[in-house]
């Protein structure tokens, strides 16, 4: 190959920004869905929103479930991510090929069912089951390691943020920043030097620093 | 066959699998929909097709050869064959193209020809299209999945595999090439054909890109990489001609490429099919393309044309008039199955009033006799029901003329209409080609 | 036999930096027959460089592209040529030049008027009474039209500037039989660029200008030729950055 256009930089990117998000938004999902069994009590859907920062727009837990798994018209649903994701695949057909992009399809398309369905989290898991199907065939029919490594970035730098966001254990969001800045190297991504720089004094530097911060250098890291 | 046809639910499935969409506008709104997929094939034994094939490349020869005239010398107006209203004022002909001379001298490098078939067995030809004929993805993608539903189906028949049309694809893309890479331009994601841009680019190997990967700089297209720029030397370009360069055409385009007409008349790049060719599939130059093949080739036309009137003449106006309401009537300026008018389903009003736009503007108008069309088997509801089909047949020239073994069958879901276009609402087929 | 010598200036200024502008000029005249340029130069700013082409109606075109941000683009032509009235050999027809245009296209109104017109006599006399019928009718009232004005609309309003008397002049000549073009270029004196019709008598072109209500002589210097405005704009661009633009236009013909 050798030719990433500069709008393909940015499609592989996203693609896998959207994937990793929907990835882990569905899987969090999945599990509040297990606990709303028991209680509907237990699950803080207003702070999730802050912590996301998202506008909590749903009148209750019910409406959030609903709506921000399924609506199509709420730009901050899991189905819209979904429709992002697959959207990005879609323009990138030729360099990901049809095999790959299929796996998307049916990412998509179970979520779809999974709004109709009395046990969403069966077909929600499906979902789950086909990003990573995805993630497998990406891996083994994409050639060229630079455009792999493109959408890598992408995807360790969503994980990283939603970590933060969720304030992970520190020594999993370490681990996770190490094989961002690994990856970061092997592409042709530029980065913005002071987000650069919070990032690495946090790997190797021996000060604190808060999560704001680092959230914020996360989230500045590339320039596209 | 009917295992296959047992096998719709897999084959669906799999359509769905892998995205086979086309997108409409409805109100406005973008959506993408399934294009309905019918599983009984269309086919044709080796014999018709040879027919056929014959047939199609000395049509698309012809069309060729009067591209090139009608842009050059024009010998075919000044020797009186076509008159020249029928250039000058088609909406497909574009001055600006005058004097050029596509690379290999080819101008319509994908064309898709539209036939029926009448119930006594007689193929007419309905349309060409010479812009950018669109369709060939679907039987290529559906013949793949089919054949993984049911491979007894394909064992137990010989049918010609189609599945090379992206190579065929890719060889007339570099038989043009002056020098660069293929490049496959598409409006972008929300556009009716996304996925046969998508799809076409990876059979092909092309690069798929949007007017903002593409910039033309010394009379050179480039496509803009992390690297620099790169050259491109064919272009199969996805949008029609009028946006294709905001600097030539439509000033406002914003998905064509400044100054791309500027390159291609310099001769670095090859633009796929070249612009201007709508003069040549215009409906009413259509009626002149038998006369076509005589006056360039010196042969009979294999092919027929649908039995065509054109009110421009005052012989066929007086005919039409008297007739209108055995007539189909269509409007040269209109595509898609719009401005299509069959003269039985109008009222005594309707009918005067078309007759009075006839008779102001003749030239706008051609008036067919109506084909009875042989009707396909269609599955509706596990039923076996008739409908009217055509067939879209794909020619693609390069070092040769070649027609791809197969071709989209379109069929009209609704049982009244004649309409096959899936902008309104059909689906579509496979069609064999059987080897022997 | 005259010789001018011409200058032509226009800059244009844009609200904020644009970039990535593509940029298509239509401002070199060429030598035809009757006109032969004896030396001519364009400069640029930015100072970029340019490819010269011939577009499909015989005009030179000049292209280019400016990829840095830049807030104003100017472009300025000096040269000299050489009026020579002396007959020429005849030419071709572009049969085009009978047709309706996008901009000289007639509405029922304006067909009426053309039909209703007596013309007598050869096309250069009839060319003459077109000019005489759209300079009557006309009042010169400058920023009433604008640059996509048609003729049809034109006409309704019975007011313009030089490319509206040259369109509906174009559209009743066509209509009436006889091939016109449109012509862009310059005027003997100061000012602006200029407008007018070529109707073609059969071997030759011949230039009337209906604003003056006079034939185009040795004093017009020919730019572009075309269907209409369209296809003689001496600029068009494309960039990012969706800025608007003012323009000014300076252009100075004297005969040395």
């Amino acid at each position: 190959m050798g030719y990433v256009s500069l709008s393909k930089t940015n499609r592989l990117f996203w693609l896998g920004r959207y994937s990793e998000r929907v990835y882990t938004t569905i899987a969090y999902m999945i599990q509040r869905y297990d606990e709303l069994i028991d209680s509907s009590e237990l699950f803080d859907y207003t702070s999730y929103c802050v912590r996301l920062g998202i506008p909590c727009i749903y009148s209750d837990v019910e409406d959030f479930c609903r709506r921000y798994l399924f609506d199509k018209g709420d730009g901050n649903s899991i189905i819209t991510s979904a429709d992002h994701m697959l959207g990005n695949g879609m323009t990138l057909r030729e360099t990901i090929h049809s095999t790959t992009l299929a796996y998307l399809q049916m990412a998509c398309t179970a979520v779809e069912l999974a709004n109709t369905s009395s046990s969403p989290c069966v077909e929600l898991q499906w979902a789950l089951d086909d990003i990573m199907a995805f993630r497998g065939s990406f891996d083994d029919t994409v050639d060229d390691e630079e455009t792999r490594n493109i959408t890598k970035c992408g995807a360790a730098l969503e994980r990283l943020n939603l970590y933060l966001r969720f304030s992970y254990p520190r020594d999993t969001v370490h681990r996770q920043l190490c094989r961002l800045v690994n990856r970061l190297y092997k592409t042709s991504l530029t980065t913005r030097p002071e987000a650069l720089a919070v990032l690495t004094d946090c790997l190797h530097g021996s000060g604190e620093i808060d999560e704001k911060t680092l959230l914020n250098g996360v989230e500045t890291l590339f320039i596209l | 066959m009917n295992e296959l046809i047992q096998r719709s639910t897999d084959v669906n499935k799999q359509l769905s699998r892998y995205g086979v969409k086309f997108g409409i506008y409805k109100n406005n709104v973008f959506e993408e929909r399934l294009f309905p997929f019918d599983t009984i094939p269309r086919i044709l034994s080796a014999q018709e097709f040879a027919f056929l094939e014959k047939g199609l490349a000395q049509r698309v020869t012809a069309l060729n050869l009067f591209l090139n005239d009608v842009y050059g010398k024009k010998q075919i107006i000044s020797d009186a064959v076509i008159p020249e209203d029928f250039v000058y004022l088609s909406s497909g002909y574009l001055p600006q193209c005058e004097g050029l001379a596509p690379p290999k001298g080819i101008s319509s490098h994908i064309s898709g020809i539209d036939l029926v078939q009448s119930k006594n067995g007689d193929w007419y030809i309905l349309e060409d299209n010479l812009r950018i004929p669109s369709g060939a993805s679907y039987p290529l993608i559906a013949r793949s999945l089919c054949r993984k539903c049911s491979p007894e189906t394909f064992r137990k028949n010989r049918i010609t595999d189609n599945r090379n049309y992206g190579q065929l694809l890719r060889s007339v893309m570099d038989y043009v090439n002056t020098g660069g890479l293929n490049v496959i331009l598409t409006p972008g994601r929300f556009n009716a054909a996304y996925f046969e841009h998508s799809y076409l680019a990876e059979q092909s190997g092309a690069v798929l890109a949007e007017s903002g990967d593409l910039y033309v700089e010394n009379s050179q297209l480039f496509y803009r990489t992390n690297r620099g720029g790169e050259r491109v030397g064919a272009i199969y370009r996805r949008i029609s001609d009028e946006y294709l360069d905001p600097l030539c055409f439509l000033p406002d385009s914003l998905i064509g490429i400044p100054n791309l007409m500027t390159a291609y008349r310099a001769g670095t790049v090859a633009v796929l099919n070249a612009p201007g060719n709508g003069v040549a599939d215009d409906k009413g130059i259509y009626y002149f393309v038998p006369k076509m093949i005589r006056y360039y080739l010196h042969e009979e036309p294999i092919l027929r044309n649908a039995p065509t009137y054109l009110p421009f003449y005052e012989e066929d106006l007086r005919f039409v008039l008297d007739r209108l309401s055995s007539l189909v009537i269509k409007d040269v300026a209109e595509a898609g199955g719009y401005g299509v008018i069959f003269g039985r389903d109008l009222t005594k009003e309707a009918l005067d009033t078309l007759k009075s736009a006839i008779v102001a503007e003749p030239r706008r108008f051609i008036a067919q006799e109506v084909i009875d069309f042989l009707d396909l088997p269609v599955m509706e509801d596990n039923q076996r029901v008739d409908r009217k089909a055509d067939l879209r047949a794909f020619v693609l020239t390069g070092d040769s003329v070649t027609v791809w073994p197969s071709g989209l069958t379109r069929f009209s879901r609704d049982p009244e209409s004649f309409v096959v276009n899936s902008s309104q609402g059909g689906g579509f087929k496979d069609t064999w080609v059987m080897s022997r | 036999m005259k010789r001018l010598s011409f200058q032509y200036t226009i800059s244009i200024v844009f609200e904020w930096p644009v970039a990535d502008h593509a940029f298509l000029l239509r401002c070199l005249p060429p030598s035809l027959p009757g006109q032969r340029i004896l030396d001519v130069c364009l400069s640029l700013f930015p100072c970029v460089p340019y490819a010269l082409q011939r577009d499909a109606f015989g005009n030179l075109i000049e292209l280019g592209r400016i990829c840095a941000p830049h807030d104003s683009f100017t472009y300025g032509v000096t040269g000299s040529a050489l009026m020579d009235g002396t007959p020429t050999e005849p030419e071709p027809l572009f049969p085009v030049y009978r047709f309706p245009s996008a901009y000289t296209r007639p509405d029922c109104a304006l067909s009426e008027f053309g039909r209703s017109l007596p013309l007598t006599g050869s096309p250069a006399e009839m060319s003459l009474q077109l000019a005489q019928a759209v300079h009557g009718l006309f009042t010169y009232t400058p920023g009433i039209t604008g640059v996509k004005t048609t003729a049809a609309r034109a006409f309704s309003l019975r007011q313009g500037v030089c490319q509206d008397y040259t369109h509906v002049f174009l559209a009743l000549a066509r209509l009436r039989g006889i091939p016109a073009r449109y012509v862009s270029g310059l005027l003997t004196g100061e000012g602006s660029s200029h407008a007018w019709a070529e109707i073609y008598d059969g071997e030759r072109w011949m230039g009337v200008d209906p604003t003056h209500c006079r034939p185009a002589d040795d004093s017009y210097i020919r730019f572009n030729v075309g269907r209409d405005f369209d296809d003689c704009a001496m600029e068009r661009g494309v960039f990012h950055g969706g800025a608007s633009q003012s323009q000014s236009v300076a252009s100075r013909v004297t005969e040395q």
